[in-house]
């Protein structure tokens, strides 16, 4: 005889309980960590370092960078002068709650105040791990096509922040920022949106005036580290 | 390509589930999906059964119900499903929700023989 049961769970609950332990921890040491995801090649990297820059005397930042393999990332990111973390995920193609409870704890990240979490370049799979993160962070460079929020809505539908990447290359595709803004909105009406560029410098106010918006957010609940 | 990763979680939760109500065996696990899951239901088959092939839960079946996705509210916290982007929150009114951080791939029940 065939018994049929119900349930009321998840099957990723235990990414989902981590996570909420990652962002118990943070948010008790006042820890702002941001879930940069992007496709490879969309500039998160430059990102970081470009926020590493501005941090310099600011704000105490530290980065943790997923990839399959190497930790050139990590490298790159180093020499911006902030500690960075190299997570080599192998097969998998996002990072998980774990994976970032694993780091929480290290000397590198214990006093700092922003956590900079550069995910494996993916527009997918990455959005459907919560990691603990205060805001997750979508990335669009011009070079992408501004059609992307319309085509991978599962992202831009989590994120509180579409970032347009690489703008100094406007003019040489068919790329239309507004319409790309205009395509996010569509799948994510909440969303905001900052157009930038790492390599000319234009735009990034805007970017650092949302994070000092989300540092100010955050204050510590306790004294006392969790 | 992360329905390997969620089909091991499944694999996983099966496991702990079997011994739990022997000497009856699962047969079918029923999970709700959202269309904003990021997940395929074939890859997710597919992973189940190569996971499961050669143990005791091997031939359980997987069956999928389409459900609408969860959004929350940024001011209130409040959770509920909507078919489409709600443009305000129905508990404290406040504008623009975002669909929900966590996991939206639930299992609903099972079948035990």
């Amino acid at each position: 005889m065939i018994t049929k049961i119900t349930f009321e769970n998840k099957v990723l609950s235990k990414n989902d309980r981590i996570a909420a332990d990652v962002r118990r921890h943070l948010t008790a040491r006042g820890i702002v960590a941001v879930n940069l995801i992007g496709s490879p090649g969309s500039g998160k990297t430059s990102l970081v370092e470009s926020t590493a820059a501005w941090c310099h005397g600011r704000v105490a930042v530290a980065a943790l960078t997923g990839d399959q393999a190497t930790r050139h990332d990590a490298d790159r990111i180093e020499r911006s002068g902030i500690p960075a973390i190299q997570i080599t995920t192998g097969n998998e193609c996002h990072l998980n709650a774990q994976r970032i409870l694993d780091c929480v704890a290290l000397d590198e990240l214990w006093d700092i105040e922003l956590l900079l979490i550069e995910n494996v370049g993916n527009l997918i799979c990455p959005a459907a791990y919560d990691l603990g993160e205060a805001a997750k962070v979508a990335i669009l460079s011009v070079p992408e096509g501004d059609d992307k929020p319309l085509k991978y809505p599962g992202l831009f539908q989590r994120a509180d922040l579409m970032v347009v990447s690489k703008i100094d290359l406007l003019g040489s595709s068919d790329f239309d920022a507004d319409r790309a803004e205009a395509n996010a909105r569509e799948v994510a009406p909440h969303i905001e949106v900052v157009r930038l560029s790492c390599r000319t410098g234009e735009g990034l106010e805007g970017w650092t005036r949302w994070l000092a918006r989300q540092l100010a957010l955050t204050a510590p609940l306790t004294a006392q580290p969790a | 390509m992360h329905e390997l990763s969620v089909a091991a979680a499944l694999f996983e939760w099966a496991e702990e589930q079997s011994p739990i109500h022997a000497p009856l065996v699962i047969r079918s696990i029923e999970l709700e999906l959202d269309p904003m899951s990021c997940l395929n239901p074939e890859a997710l088959r597919f992973g189940f059964t190569a996971l499961t092939a050669e143990t005791p839960l091997a031939g359980v079946a997987l069956e999928f119900v389409s459900v609408p996705p969860t959004y929350e509210c940024r001011m209130c916290g409040a959770r509920r499903a909507f078919r489409d982007s709600p443009s305000s929150c129905s508990g404290c009114g406040a504008p623009l929700p975002r669909l929900a951080r966590e996991s939206s791939l639930k299992i609903r029940s099972m079948e035990v023989e």
